[in-house]
C-alpha cells in the first residue's frame, strides 16, 4: 500500500508541474509548433499532444538542460515528427497559402503597415527552414541563442551565423521587393 | 541594416495581423490535457492496486474511498480503462470461481508504473515543481 500512496504523490506532482508548465509556456510552444506546421488547428492539436506527451515523459527529465528547453525540444521533435507523416506531406493546408490567395484579390483594403507586417512574415516563411527556424525562435518565441543552440542540438556560433545569414537574406528580399 | 533588426521585432503582431487572429491556447485546449492527465493517473492507480489481483468492483470501491470525484459521476470509467489497459497488454483478467472477473497487472503493466524502476523521481519532482512555480 505503500507503493501505492507514493505512484499517488508523484503523479499528482507532475500534474501540478505540467500544468504550471502549459500556462507559463503553452502560448509559446504553440506560436513555436505553428511556425512549423503553419496550420492553426494542427498547431493546437500538436501543442496539446506535446504537453501530454512532457507529462508522461517528466519522470525521464534529467535536469540536463532547464525545464523550459526540454519542453521546447520535445515540442520540436514532436513536430517534426508530425511533418514527415503521410498526412502532413500529402493533406496539411498552409494557412498562409490560404491567406496569399485572400490578400491579392482584396490588396486596396490594407493599410500600409499592414502591407509592411505581410511581407516580412512571407519574406520570413519562404526562407529556407534552417534560417527561418532560428529566426523564429528569437524574434517569437523570444528564446536566447545559447538557449536555440541547445535547443537544435548545435554551436551557439552556429546559431549566430544563421541568424546574420537570414537577415541578409531578408534584408536582399525586402530590399528588392522596395525596387518593384 | 537596423532597419530589418526594427522591423523582425515586429514578428510577433506582424504574424498575427496576417493571420486576421491572435494564436490562442484556450482554456479548453488546458482542458483538454488535464483530462488526459486525469486519465492516466487513474490508469496509473489502477495498475498499482492490481499488484494482487482484484475485480472490477474492488478496483471501484478502492478508488471510491479515496475520494476520486470523477469515479463517483461515472463509475463505469474503471471498467472501462481496465478494458483499454488489457488491450494493451499491462493487465489480464481470469475467471475466478467461475463467478468472478480478477485482473492482475503483467510484467509489461509493471514497466509503465512511474516511480517503479527508480525511486528518484518523487525527489526530483519536487525539485522541479520549486524550479517552475520560481520561474
Amino acid at each position: 500500500m505503500e507503493h501505492y500512496l507514493e505512484v499517488e504523490m508523484i503523479q499528482q506532482d507532475a500534474t501540478a508541474v505540467v500544468e504550471q508548465l502549459m500556462r507559463d509556456n503553452g502560448q509559446q510552444i504553440l506560436t513555436m509548433v505553428y511556425h512549423y506546421v503553419k496550420n492553426r488547428q494542427v498547431a493546437e492539436d500538436l501543442t496539446q499532444e506535446v504537453f501530454m506527451k512532457c507529462f508522461e515523459k517528466l519522470h525521464t527529465f534529467k535536469g540536463k538542460s532547464s525545464l523550459k528547453t526540454w519542453l521546447c525540444r520535445i515540442a520540436i521533435n514532436h513536430t517534426k515528427d508530425y511533418l514527415r507523416s503521410w498526412y502532413a506531406k500529402n493533406i496539411l493546408v498552409d494557412d498562409f497559402a490560404v491567406r496569399a490567395q485572400q490578400s491579392s484579390q482584396s490588396v486596396d483594403d490594407h493599410v500600409l503597415l499592414m502591407e509592411c507586417d505581410r511581407e516580412l512574415v512571407y519574406a520570413v516563411n519562404q526562407l529556407d527552414l534552417k534560417y527561418s527556424e532560428v529566426i523564429h525562435l528569437f524574434y517569437f518565441t523570444e528564446l536566447t541563442s545559447r538557449e536555440i543552440a541547445q535547443l537544435l542540438k548545435i554551436n551557439e556560433n552556429t546559431v549566430k551565423t544563421r541568424l546574420r545569414k537570414a537577415k541578409k537574406l531578408l534584408e536582399k528580399q525586402l530590399g528588392d521587393d522596395q525596387n518593384d | 541594416m537596423t532597419n530589418i533588426e526594427q522591423r523582425l521585432q515586429r514578428l510577433k503582431p506582424a504574424t498575427e495581423t496576417v493571420l486576421g487572429e491572435p494564436l490562442l491556447l484556450t482554456e479548453q485546449h488546458i482542458q483538454n490535457v488535464r483530462a488526459f492527465m486525469y486519465k492516466s493517473e487513474l490508469k496509473q492507480s489502477i495498475l498499482a492496486l492490481l499488484k494482487q489481483p482484484k475485480s472490477s468492483s474492488d478496483v471501484t470501491q478502492l478508488l471510491h474511498t479515496k475520494n476520486e470525484t470523477l469515479i463517483r459521476q461515472n463509475e463505469g470509467i474503471i471498467i472501462n480503462l481496465l478494458h483499454e489497459l488489457e488491450l494493451a497488454g499491462f493487465v489480464q483478467s481470469n475467471w475466478q470461481d467461475e463467478e468472478q472477473k480478477k485482473y492482475t497487472v503483467t510484467k509489461k503493466g509493471l514497466q509503465q508504473l512511474v516511480g517503479e524502476q527508480q525511486r528518484e523521481p518523487l525527489f526530483q519532482l519536487r525539485s522541479l515543481w520549486q524550479e517552475v512555480r520560481s520561474q
